[in-house]
Parts: C-alpha cells; structure tokens; sequence
C-alpha cells in the first residue's frame, strides 16, 4: 500500500494533539491558582489572629507556639535579670528578654558524679546578646553571674565568646562539640516555662542533641550578672602587688597556722593544697574532714614544696609567711603562673594584718568576717590590757613558756609568747636574756630564773606538765612548788603560737595569771562562742574540756 | 726416724683452680728446706699449707707425728713461727714490744706478758744481735733490722719449725745473706726451717734441702748440691744457666752459684 | 707506765671535776658550794636556797659525771678501734652504731616518747645497727677489715637517710627542733636516773676492753700475723665489737651524738705514752674525761642558751686534728 495518507488526516491528527497538551498546561495552571488562592487566604487568616494577640512586632518562627498560661508567678513585669558593666545597668522584664532574638536549642548537664540530665530542649537569649546590649565585653574581662540564692559562676570571656567549655557524650566521655556551645539566659525548657526552682532564668549551655556540658556551668535562679576585670591586685607584706584572679576558688596555703585562718574566714572550701603538719592536727580535721583528703604538697619542712604536686591542685593562689620560700623556690612559682601572697608573723599587729590579707585573698564576704575578728581580738586585747598594763613590772609573775620537756627550750624577747604573757600582766623570764623562739636552754638556767608559773605548749602537754613536776631538776622553782604548772590549750590550731585563737589565748593566760582581777572571764563560754561565730561549730563541753587541757577530741 | 714435718700426698685448689698435687715431703728437725721455683709455682700456698693456715683439699700433713688439722690456733702458733713476705706497720711500737708479741701464744685471753715474757724476748731480740735497738720505735729502723725483729718474734713463740715466705725479697744484697746466715744459724740450734725463695742462688748459698717446684709439682727434691743443676734449672725457669763452683775461702768446701746465659738473646719487639 | 703518770691520770679527771662543779651561770660562793657537798655525807645545818641545792646536786654533779664517763667511754673505744682497724682516721662511729641510735631516738621523739624510751629506742638501734654490719661484713666465717668498715658506711648512711625522712615529716613546732637538737649532743638532761643506766653498762665495756688491751697490740699487726701468734681474730674482734658497742651505744642514748671525742683523744694520748693499748686505754680514758667536761663547762656557761656539745667539739677538734696532722707530718711517731 502506498504511504499516502490523505492531507487532510494528518491535518487533523497534527491539531487534536496540540489541543490535548494545550488543555494539560491550561488545566495545571488553573489549579495553582487554586492553591494560592486558598493559601493567601488563611495566611491573612493566621496574621490577622497573630496580630490581635501580640502586642510588639517580631520576627515569626514556625516552630513557634505559645500554649497555656506561663507557670511562674513573676508578674510581667517585674525585672527578672539584671546586666551590670562597669556604670551601666540594665533590667529585663521576662516580656523584655522574650523580645530579644531567642536562640532555641539543646542543652544537657553533666555532674561530677556523672549523672546525666537531657538532652533538653532550650529557649532564650545569648548572653553574648545582653552583653552586646550592655556595652560589650573585653578579653580582660570576666563575668560573675549571681543566683537569687547566692551561689555565683563565673566565665570567662574565652568561654562566652569561643565556646571553650568542656563537651561530653551522653555518656559522659569527652568529647569534641561539632557546632560552637555557647550560653543562653533560659526561659523556657520543653516548651514550659521554668519552674521557681530553676527559673525564671537560668544561665545554661547549649550543645547539639549528642553533646553534654558541665552542670557547674548552669546556674538555676540566674538573678544578675555583672562585668568586671578579669583580675585583681592584693598588696602582700613585701608591699609587692600581686595579681590574683577576680574570684578565688582555689587556694593553696603554705603557711600551717594560717590555713586556720582561711577556715575562720569562711574559706575552707576553697583550700585545694595544704601541709601535711595541719592535716596531722586532730582538732582541725575534726572540724573540717575535708583538709585531711586533699593534696599537701608542704610538709613540715620550712621552705620546702613538691612542686609537681602543687601545680596539679591547679591553685589560683598561693599564701604563704613573708621569706619562707628562697629565691630559686620563687621562681619556679613565677614559672608556673602561681600567684604568692606573702604575709608577716611576728606579732599580733603582723596577726592582724595576716587575716586582712587573708581576706582580700578570699574574697568580699571573708573581708566582713576579718572585721568581725579583729574587732574581736582587739576588744580582748584591749579589756585585757586596761586590767594589767597598771601592774608593775615587779608585781608580775614570772612566766617560763616551754614547747616540750624532752627539749629544754624556751621563746623570750620579740616573740608572740613574749607578747601575750605580757598582755596578761606577767613577764618572761627569759625575754631579758633570750630573743626569739625556741631557744635551748640549760636545767641550771632554768632554776636560776625561778619562774613562778611555768606553761607548756604542744601536746602531749598533759604528760609533758607530770614531767616537769616530778622532774628533780625542775624541783626547786616556785612553779613546781606550788604546782603552777600548766598545759596551754590547744584547738584548731596550737592558741599560743600564732594561731587564730589567740584571741582566745589572751584571755585564758590573764585569767590564769590574774584570776582575782578576771572573775568575768568564761574561758569555757568564750571557746564557746568563738568555735560557734567564726567556725559554726558546736562545741560540747567535753570538746572544750579537751581544748583546753590541750588535748585531742574525745573519741 | 722422727720428722717434724710430713706431707703426704698434698693437694690445694682455690674453687676449681688447682694450685698444687700429689705433693710428698719429709723435713727433719735442724733441716733447713729451701722451695725453689718461680712466681707462681705454688709454693706460697703450700707454705701456708705446711703453717696450717690454709686447709689441704687433699692429703695429710703431720706435725711432729700428729695430723695438723688436730692443732687449735693456739697449740699451732706454739710450735710454728711464720714470718710474712710483707709486713705493713700500723704503730711506732718499740722493738721489745713487738717481739713480746710473739709470747702470745703462752699467755691467756686477758693477761699481758710477765716478766718472764720480757726475758724471753729479750733473750730472742739477743739471738738475732738486735737487743742494743730493743727500746726504739720499730718504725725507725732499716728493713734489713725489721726482718730480724720479726724472726725475732717467731724465736718468742719457742718454736719448732719456722717458715719463711721470701725472707729476702725486700732486702738488700748484704741483708740477704746476713739473713740466711741467721735462718741457718738458728737451724743449727734445732728449729726447723722452712723458706720459699725464687733465686736459687739463696738455695745454694747454705747446705739445705731443696725442693724445686713448677706449675704445683715437685720436679725434684734432695741436697742442693745434688739437684740443683742446669738441667733442673732450666726445667723450672725455661732459660739457659751456668752453675760452677769456686773454693770456699773458708777451705771447708765450695762455693756454688748460678748465672744465667743466653744462647740467642731475645730480640726487642 | 711510770707512778707518776698513773697519779697524774687519775687525779687530774678529779680535780678537773671538782672544779666543775664550781662553775656555771647561777653565780654561788664556793663556800656555799663546799657546804652542799658536805651535807651529803656529814649533817650540816642548811642556810642555803633549795635553788642553789638543786643546782650543784640535781643539775651540775650528774651532768659533770655524766660528761666524764661518755668522754672516757667515747676516748677507749676509738682507741680500741684504731688498733683493731689499725688506722689513726677511725672514730668509734666507723661501723654505725651513732647513725643508728640516732635514728632510734628521732623515732622516739616522733612518736611522743617519754625519756626512758628515748634511750632505750637509741641504745637498741646502736646495737642493731652495729649487728647488721657485722652480718653484712661476714665473710666464710671471717670478718674481714675493709668490709666492716664498708658495711659500716653503708648502714650508717642508710638510717642517716632514715633520720632525714623522720625529720621531713616532724611537725617543725616541736618535734623537729627536738630532733635536731638531740642529734647535735648535750648534756641537758643528765639526771641520775639516766646516769643509772649508763654508768654501768660504759664502765662493764671499759673493763672489757681493758683485758684485751695487751692483745689489741697483737691484732694490730694484721689479722693474718696475729692469728700466725695463736691469737683467736675472730673472736677478739667480736669482743672489741661488742664492748665499744655497748660504751658508745649507751653514751649515745643519753648525750644525743658527740664526735670527734673519739677520733682525736687516741692521738693525743699516743703523743703521751705511745701506741701499747695497755697504757694507751686508761691514758684516753683519763684525757676523754677531762677533755668533755672542760667541752661541757664551756657549753654550758658561756651563753644562757645552752650550746650543743657535739657543735663545741668539732670546732675544737676539727683544727686540733689538723694541727696533729701538720705536726706528725702524716706519720703516727
């Protein structure tokens, strides 16, 4: 058959088909109009609902919901954090903070025990935010962050700008974080408002779904954060300045005596190294178990350090007596980026001073505290001293202060025995012919003085005082005759040797001298309330037994 | 007849080290024996065997008829005087108090010498003519004086035997013979003698007994005279000697002594 | 030894002694001083303080006795020790008992021990000590010179380390002032009580050493001469061991660490009557005596503080032995 199909066929089959694709793109086309049509209509709908609810402009996310009435009972208005930097403050309302760009994201604690808590989900603004609001922020500046119970944080400015926190896996192994953490000032968690425990703020860290971070970080209750200096200055005994941390949280302390001082002043948390002498002191470690479990890099050799182990307790400072440490040992402090603050020892003014600086080191609160203290001990001084400082040198008793009997030593002028006895109105009998402490001393030295008192420091003092009166080279002096031979109390610390408790020690030597001028003196009361203000400590009266025979706590 | 000393089949090692065996010796009383050989030989060792200091791993010695390892330290000393090759001097002691040393062996744990004692090594110091020096520092003294102080202090002991290691090796040419002109003197009174020497000259220059020793073995033992030749000599020391003899200006005999001669020198390396 | 000598020896300790008495910071007459010896013996009305009683009865007369019986305990056994090691340059320190005992006594004043145990722990340490290098120096029966005073050295040094970790970790406001001051030497606290212990034990070692003083003689020509004079070596050493031993061990637990007393006194004593231990070991005995009491007069009265003794005889030693070593010119004449 002949390939001839008529003209007009092909004609015809050529139109239909243009016909049929001309009416599928005209029917694909109506519909789109359709939809559009139907989403215009309800995104008008949705805007116009929105717009009657909010009542300031914002940027909309999807994921956006608000549901049922918040939980908190923080009206709306009331400031809910405060941004202080330098002269500048600044207050958010919970309706403020929420008109900020919110940041959603995932946030999951880890404890030092272990425990894990989230992942979460987060809602709140940067801190680098607020910062930003608030003036910017500087790398020599650091943050501290307040709670409305009082608990603090601090970050550093590598922390909120680079995110150098530590990550960890569900887990609990370290990890690196893929995305940069940063911190969120939290208002909302799972979609609920925060609860009064946690909220109406709190400062959080957000990671990706997979990543954790330190719970210390978190602070609950988050109430005001303030910008200041990343550092602070301490003038030290040496009148050097040293520059130490704006907020201390670990302190090593050299110096055996003052780490009672440091407890006094409410820092003993603080201590991270420590000497082996203190964590050898029963009274001490009765009062604080914790001293007895950190390192103590410092033994009882003066000037003396492990250094690799001083450097591992990681210490923002280091306190220790004026020239304890030679140069070469300095140094090596230098080295390490270890601050020392060096304080005096000889007298009480040096006590003074040593428990000011002490509480510069430690921080505002502790300063309160030394106030407290050294009004203390100048009040005893001083009640004290209007008693005695009339009495004539030749009314006195004659006082022979001992560390021990094995060795026959004594502290005469220039020291802090020599000080004491005479604030309580006796003299030492070797302070004309001896300077300084612990001084050997001969028997016969001894009974030429002929003290009529006679006190030995250090335990064990209740033998130590049976020796002396049953000692026939001690026979002859008017103390072991009339038996006036005492123990010296000693508590946290030894009360005659620079220790923090002698303010105790002053009223207990001028009763002991001169009971008929002190009938006022409750040396038991005073140990009392001393253990009770300053170490809040209950001591039972057969614990201020033990004091002060200068003995160990009653099992 | 009686022998002061036997030795039977002696043998001595120090572990594994074998010094010396399957020695055999007889010594008389009045014998002089002289153990010839070189530095190494052994004879050392044996002489402190013979002394009893050193224990035989091997064999017996018998001391006037009686084994040595029966004799404690004290009943030793009472019949064997032992004069060393080295002395090293601690203290200036005088020259009586050194040789009353050697009355030790009569005197108890606790005492010190008698009277008596004194005499006795006064008497001593007398036989080898060296009491005029009985009062001086012992430190004092010349070498050769020194080792007539010390035999004089074995004669304190009343010996029987006396043994010498090397009397003659820290003295001079003159010292040397003075020294084994009183070693043969003191014989002739009865002691028995016994000296180790590396120069034969020394074991000819008096009429002995010797005993040529090499490598812990006796190659020969009998009158000097007889068995100190060339042959003998030259077996023990490896090199060629000449001994000859010259007549004795005394007319009692010859004089007899040893030289060596080498047939081809030994070259310098 | 001419009489002469010997009276001089006995009666010059005595005067020395006497004379000590009289002498200290507490000024008194002698009269007062003669009355109270007196009354010890003859009744005598007392018109005296009980103070200056105390001081020449309690406090001077034991400290004196005391001085004198560690000063000729410390003299015989150096004596004795130079002759058995036949060297000049030995003290009675050379097989370790001072190390030893000195240990034991910083562990008894670590451990907050009254006095009595103070001693016993030194003088039971000396002895240990002294036991160990004995063991260690023990040689197929035989206990060969250089070895005792090698083990010597080596257990000496061991507890010398000893004692430095005691005083590491000896709280520094008591403890460790203790230590190291009794283990520089004093006098401080001689009291009868502990003369009472002392005394006999220096005095039965003195006797000892004093029998085999002729012997000593005989060992000090070399272990193996004396043994060829029938004397017993091992044995005889031994028995020297254990006497200085006990002496320095005892003298040790009550004054703390005295040196050079031993090391120097010998030598004088040879200037005086020679190197024969039988005149040698009284004559150091009689000149340890005076020599650490005059040592202790001074310690004791010429500051208040009182100046540890083992400080006082090294200075006065250390340039005495040197001058005896440029005299002698190194030879022992």
């Amino acid at each position: 058959m002949k390939n001839r199909l008529p003209g007009k066929i092909k004609w015809c089959i050529g139109l239909c088909s243009m016909l049929i694709a001309l009416s599928l793109v005209a029917a694909s086309c109506t519909n789109t109009t359709i939809t559009a049509t139907t989403t215009t209509t309800s995104k008008t709908a949705t805007s116009s609902t929105l717009t009657t609810a909010r009542t300031s402009p914002t940027t909309i996310t999807a994921s956006t919901t608000l549901t049922s009435t918040p939980s908190t009972t923080t009206p709306a208005t009331s400031t809910v954090l405060t941004i202080v930097n330098g002269t500048t403050t600044q207050t958010y309302t919970i309706m403020q903070l929420k008109a900020l760009e919110a940041v959603t994201g995932y946030g999951t604690a880890k404890s030092n025990a272990g425990v894990i808590t989230g992942p979460d989900t987060y809602v709140g603004v940067r801190l680098t935010t607020l910062l930003k609001a608030a003036g910017g922020m500087t790398s020599s500046q650091s943050i501290t962050i307040t709670a409305r119970d009082g608990s603090t944080e601090d970050l550093s400015y590598t922390q909120i700008y680079q995110g150098t926190v530590n990550t960890y896996t569900l887990t609990g192994s370290t990890a690196s974080a893929g995305a940069q953490p940063f911190v969120s000032l939290i208002y909302s968690m799972n979609g609920n408002v925060l609860d009064a425990t946690n909220g109406p703020i709190e400062t959080g860290i957000i990671t990706e779904s997979d990543r954790a971070s330190d719970a210390s970080l978190w602070l609950k209750m988050t109430d005001e954060i303030q910008v200041h200096s990343a550092i602070r200055t301490v003038v030290d005994s040496t009148g050097a300045t040293i520059t130490i941390p704006w907020t201390v949280n670990r302190i090593a302390d050299a110096w055996h005596a003052n780490n009672e001082i440091v407890m006094l002043l409410g820092g003993a948390s603080k201590l991270v190294a420590t000497t082996t002498v203190v964590q050898g002191l029963p009274w001490f470690v009765k009062l604080d178990p914790a001293i007895a479990k950190i390192p103590a890099p410092f033994t009882s050799t003066a000037g003396q350090v492990n250094l690799e182990m001083l450097i591992a307790t990681n210490p923002d400072v280091l306190l220790c007596s004026a020239g304890s440490f030679n140069a070469a040992t300095m140094a090596q402090f230098a080295a390490a980026n270890i601050p020392v603050v060096q304080m005096p020892a000889a007298t009480f003014t040096d006590l003074q001073s040593t428990v000011n600086i002490t509480a510069q080191v430690i921080g505002p609160k502790a300063q309160t505290v030394a106030a407290d203290y050294i009004s203390y001990l100048n009040g005893n001084i001083q009640e004290v001293t209007a008693v005695t400082s009339p009495i004539p040198a030749s009314q006195r008793p004659t006082v022979l202060h001992t560390s021990q009997y094995l060795v026959l030593s004594t502290d005469g002028a220039n020291s802090l025995i020599d000080a004491w006895i005479n604030y309580a109105g006796g003299v030492d009998v070797a302070s004309a012919t001896v300077t300084g402490n612990q001084k050997a001393i001969t028997a016969e030295q001894i009974a030429a003085w002929n003290p009529s008192i006679v006190i030995v420091g250090t335990a064990p003092n209740g033998t130590n005082v049976q020796a002396i009166m049953n000692d026939p080279q001690w026979s002859s002096t008017n103390a072991v005759k009339n038996k006036q031979v005492y123990a010296n109390p000693t508590g946290v610390y030894l009360w005659d040797r620079y220790s923090a408790e002698e303010a105790l020690q002053i009223l207990w030597a001028a009763k002991l001298l001169w009971p008929t001028k002190f009938t006022n003196i409750d040396i038991s009361q005073e140990t009392k309330g001393f253990y009770s203000e300053f170490f809040h400590y209950q001591l039972t009266d057969a614990d201020v037994a033990a004091i002060l025979s200068g003995s160990a706590p009653p099992s | 007849m009686e022998q002061r000393i036997r030795l039977r089949d002696g043998a001595f090692s120090y572990g594994d080290h074998e010094i010396f065996s399957g020695l055999n010796l007889d010594i008389a009383p009045g014998e002089v024996l002289s153990i010839l050989g070189p530095n190494g030989c052994g004879k050392t060792t044996l002489l402190r065997c013979l002394a009893g200091a050193l224990k035989l791993k091997n064999g017996t010695i018998l001391l006037n008829e009686k084994d040595i390892t029966t004799f404690n330290t004290i009943e030793l000393a009472r019949n064997i005087g032992f004069v060393f090759q080295d002395h090293t001097m601690s203290f200036p002691y005088s020259v009586l108090e050194v040789v009353s040393m050697g009355r030790a062996p009569y005197l108890g744990r606790f005492a010190s010498p008698s009277a008596k004692d004194i005499s006795f090594a006064e008497s001593a110091l007398s036989k080898v003519g060296m009491l005029h020096i009985k009062d001086k520092p012992y430190t004092e003294i010349s070498g050769g004086e020194i080792q007539l102080i010390l035999i004089a202090r074995t004669l304190a002991q009343e010996p029987q035997v006396i043994m010498f290691d090397e009397p003659t090796s820290h003295l001079d040419f003159k010292n040397q013979a003075l020294c084994l002109n009183i070693i043969n003197k003191l014989a002739e009174q009865g002691i028995s003698m016994i000296m180790t020497t590396h120069n034969p000259n020394h074991a000819l220059l008096f009429p002995n007994t010797v005993a040529m020793m090499n490598n812990g073995k006796f190659i020969t033992i009998g009158k000097a005279d007889e068995v100190v030749t060339e042959n003998t000599l030259k077996e023990i020391y490896g090199i060629d000697v000449k001994v000859f003899s010259v007549p004795d200006p005394n007319g009692k005999g010859k004089l007899k002594m040893v030289t060596p001669w080498f047939k081809n020198p030994p070259e310098l390396n | 030894m001419s009489k002469k000598k010997i009276i001089i020896l006995i009666v010059i300790p005595l005067l020395v002694f006497y004379v000590s008495l009289f002498v200290g910071r507490y000024m008194m007459d002698p009269i007062t001083v003669l009355r109270i010896l007196l009354s010890k013996i003859v009744p005598i009305t007392h018109n005296w303080s009980s103070t200056a009683e105390v001081i020449i009865i309690q406090i001077r007369f034991p400290r004196a006795v005391l001085a004198m019986f560690v000063g000729a305990g410390l003299s015989i056994s150096g004596s004795a020790y130079q002759g058995m090691f036949r060297n000049p340059l030995v003290s009675p320190d050379i097989l370790g008992v001072s190390a030893a005992a000195g240990f034991g006594a910083a562990l008894a004043i670590l451990l907050s021990a009254n006095i009595w145990e103070l001693q016993l722990a030194a003088f039971a340490f000396g002895v240990l000590g002294v036991t160990l290098t004995y063991m260690i120096a023990r040689v197929y029966k035989t206990t060969p010179t250089l070895m005792l005073v090698l083990a010597g050295v080596v257990v000496a040094a061991f507890f010398s380390a000893l004692v430095s970790g005691v005083k590491l970790i000896a709280d520094p406001e008591a403890k460790l002032p203790a230590i190291t001051y009794w283990l520089l030497g004093s006098f401080n606290r001689a009291t009868y009580k502990s003369l009472f212990t002392v005394i006999p034990i220096i005095t039965l070692g003195s006797i000892g050493l004093m029998l085999v003083s002729w012997r000593l003689n005989v060992l000090s020509m070399g272990d193996d001469e004396a043994r060829s004079m029938g004397v017993k070596t091992e044995s005889l050493k031994l028995f020297i061991i254990v006497c200085t031993t006990l002496i320095t061990a005892s003298a040790v637990s009550v004054s703390g660490i005295v040196g050079w007393v031993g090391l120097v006194i010998p030598h004088v004593g040879r200037m005086i009557v020679g190197p024969n231990h039988r005149w040698l070991l009284p004559t150091s005995m009689a000149l340890g005596a005076v020599f650490l009491l005059v040592v202790d007069d001074i310690a004791r009265t010429a500051t208040p503080l009182d100046i540890p003794i083992g400080i006082l005889t090294g200075l006065i030693g250390a340039p005495f032995f040197a001058y005896l070593l440029r005299r002698t010119k190194g030879g022992w004449k």
